[in-house]
């Protein structure tokens, strides 16, 4: 039984394939595509999956769409009734759209993809629950989903049993955490649906100077957990930009422009949304722990993806144990949407439980000496154990390097399959990483990955998080400049070699040359670029910036001894900044 | 001359360049006349519906009661236990 799940039409649009309830692959559009956060049809992660399952389209039972999008068009409809006139330019904008695809699924993907198998579809927080509980490790667990928007619901709180669960309460459009956020990220000069994450890189440089402000104006928070916006100072729900006039009058302050320098109230007004947001997401999860008296929590949506508040929600909240889907956003909706119609709609036990997050394509060790020798890029080839200690030498003699092994990630982190690595022990690292390898923010810090067994002497942690999305602090006299954030925290990966087995063996040799068992892992591309995905993606991006070394599989490539790389085109003009 | 022979470039290229160009302004024109039509639809058929809505003072999105008491939760749409025929349907 092969059930094909798919998010698209919005933002990072997906494909997961489960066989016989078994998850056999699932990727973002956008590794394939190269085009960051690929709204469309995914077909070419459709074909990636069939290719993994040794299946044709013919041969998926099932393709199950992650949300309802005839809901989805009446939730529009009634905000244009709603915010009449001024919505005219939003609706001479998204109707074309609705009407060409949005609006009728079933032909779109019939045309695009040649399904014309059974279609299912699950509404958009049920994808995201589905993701968030049926692959973790509970067998009951309360469930919270936070993000933008789906059809109406913003927040949804959950309770899962065995193979189903039930959403219980739920706050609607245009009421919506994500898109306060996402309103703040807008303000801030950053790009909607993309750089959210850079708000909450920022906050720690400022003070939360404006949390009050933010209570009294534009959230009223109640003691439950449960919220309203004061929509008079958003535009969302009614124009083509996030915030109005009113907000920056509140404020004081235009929206700053993308690029300019960030000032001191820009840092302030990024700490201050972060704190508004763990202060209401702490308040939804101990009211959801209050109704359902469970110890686990599983959490997707967007906002799941902000690590600092679930830092916190370990610390603070209630609840023993936490876990959250690593493709929190949109895109694990694909696999949660799969996961809804083979459990809840099928009524078949549950069979996965996800301990990785490496479900995308790798590449053998032949294919990557056949592409090499295509390209005549000089390399050397290891064996594998002498292929992860000559590596550790190349990172203790501080080289920046790609690092490419295995199957692909799983949600929007670099978990060790498609990473850039440095020594964490060096402050250049940071900066040259920063500047001369990713060409993004200066402010911006680096996650570190750490031997699992190892976390608790360097970080103030007690449990695994092997998907980045848990936010600790570093613990005192630590020596790990380049991925200490300036509140002392960090963003942690744990590595298990049950996991990825290469890079806990390179962590672990690195280890034993250095003393330091963690080294930055931050993402194998550069700024507005999708993450690598082929041997092809990873030389272009190793050859285009100041990485030194090349690990493609078991061959290492120095940079100085490569030919230079020949570009009819300004590689810069193909990334948009986000 | 065929749509295929011109886009194969297998005709002179004034004639090519002029199709091109035909093109453009075709999809410049074809865009402008989708401008007219939706705002003609939200004139006519969102503006009274919504103009209606005003009138009887319905709060479609839930946007009063800003401070009030009491929880702003909803009880969730889902709560009937998914089944075949509702997750077929896109509503």
């Amino acid at each position: 039984m092969n059930v094909l799940g798919i998010s698209c039409f919005y933002h990072d649009s997906a494909a997961a394939l489960l066989r016989d309830g078994e998850l056999v692959a699932a990727a973002h559009e956008e590794r394939f595509s190269r085009k960051r956060h690929d709204a469309g049809i995914p077909k070419h992660a459709v074909a990636y999956c069939l290719e993994e399952a040794g299946i044709r389209l013919a041969d998926v039972d099932t393709l199950v769409f992650y949300d309802k999008p005839f809901v989805k068009f009446e939730r529009i409809l009634m905000t244009y009734l709603a915010t009449f006139p001024r919505s005219l330019p939003s609706f001479a904008k998204a109707m074309p759209l609705w009407l060409k695809e949005k609006l009728n699924v079933r032909k779109a993907l019939e045309t695009e993809l040649g399904f014309e198998g059974e279609l299912l579809f699950a509404e958009h927080h049920q994808s995201h629950a589905a993701s968030a509980f049926l692959p973790s490790p509970f067998e009951e667990a309360a469930i919270l989903t936070i993000d933008g928007v789906g059809e109406w619901a913003t927040t949804t709180q959950g309770v899962g049993r065995g193979n189903k669960f039930e959403l219980i309460h739920e706050v609607r459009f245009p009421h919506s955490l994500g898109l306060l956020y996402s309103a703040f990220t807008y303000y801030l000069g950053f790009k909607v649906n993309s750089a959210e994450y850079k708000v909450m890189g920022a906050a720690p440089y400022g003070k939360p100077r404006y949390v009050e402000t933010i209570f009294d104006h534009l959230v009223d928070l109640r003691d439950d957990g449960s919220f309203k916006l004061n929509m008079k100072y958003f535009a969302y729900d009614y124009g083509l930009t996030m915030t109005n006039k009113r907000f920056e009058k509140l404020f004081g302050q235009p929206r700053r422009e993308g690029e300019s320098e960030m000032q001191e109230f820009h840092w302030d007004m990024a700490a201050s949304v972060q704190k508004v947001t763990e202060e209401v997401v702490l308040r939804i999860a101990r009211d959801l722990h209050a109704k359902t008296g469970m110890k686990n929590l599983c959490m997707a949506g967007g906002v799941a993806l902000n690590c600092v508040a679930n830092g916190r929600l370990i610390r603070e909240g209630p609840f023993e144990n936490l876990w959250v889907q690593p493709a929190a956003g949109d895109a694990g909706g694909a696999l949660g949407a799969a996961l809804f119609a083979e459990h809840c709609v099928m009524n078949r036990p549950r069979k996965l439980q996800m301990e990785h997050a490496y479900w995308g394509p790798q590449y053998s060790d032949e294919e990557i000496r056949k592409f090499l020798e295509l390209r005549e890029a000089p390399c050397r080839a290891y064996p594998r154990d002498e292929m992860i200690r000559e590596t550790a030498r190349h990172l203790e003699e501080q080289k920046v390097i790609g690092w490419f092994q295995g199957r692909m990630e799983w949600g929007p982190r670099s978990l060790g399959s498609r990473s850039i690595l440095a020594d964490a022990r060096n402050e250049e690292n940071w900066k040259r990483v920063n500047l001369k390898i990713k060409f993004r923010e200066s402010f911006r810090p680096f996650a570190p990955a750490v031997l699992a067994e190892k976390a608790d002497q360097w970080f103030e942690i007690d449990r695994e998080s092997p998907y980045m999305l848990l936010v600790c602090q570093v613990k005192e006299g630590v020596n790990a400049p380049a991925i200490t954030h300036v509140d002392g925290s960090a963003r942690l990966q744990t590595v298990t070699r049950d996991s990825h087995s290469e890079f806990y063996d390179l962590i672990r040799a690195f280890d034993e040359r250095t003393g330091c068992p963690v080294v930055i892992n931050t993402s194998f591309n550069v700024r507005g670029e999708p993450i690598v995905c082929t041997p092809e993606d990873a030389y272009l991006c190793f050859m285009r910036t100041q990485m030194d070394v090349l690990v493609l599989g078991n061959q290492i490539l120095l940079k100085e001894d490569q030919p230079e790389l020949v570009e009819d085109f300004d590689w810069r003009d193909r990334y948009a900044l986000d | 001359m065929s749509t295929t022979e011109l886009e194969r470039g297998g005709t002179s290229g004034f004639f090519r360049r002029l199709y091109l160009g035909w093109l453009e302004v075709a999809a410049r024109f074809g865009e402008a006349q989708t401008l007219v039509i939706l705002f003609l639809v939200y004139t006519a058929v969102i503006g009274p519906m919504a103009i209606a809505v005003g009138v009887a003072r319905r709060d479609l999105l839930h946007k009063r009661g800003l401070r009030a008491s009491g929880s702003a939760w909803n009880d969730a749409d889902t709560v009937t236990a998914p089944d075949l025929e509702r997750a077929r349907r896109m509503f």
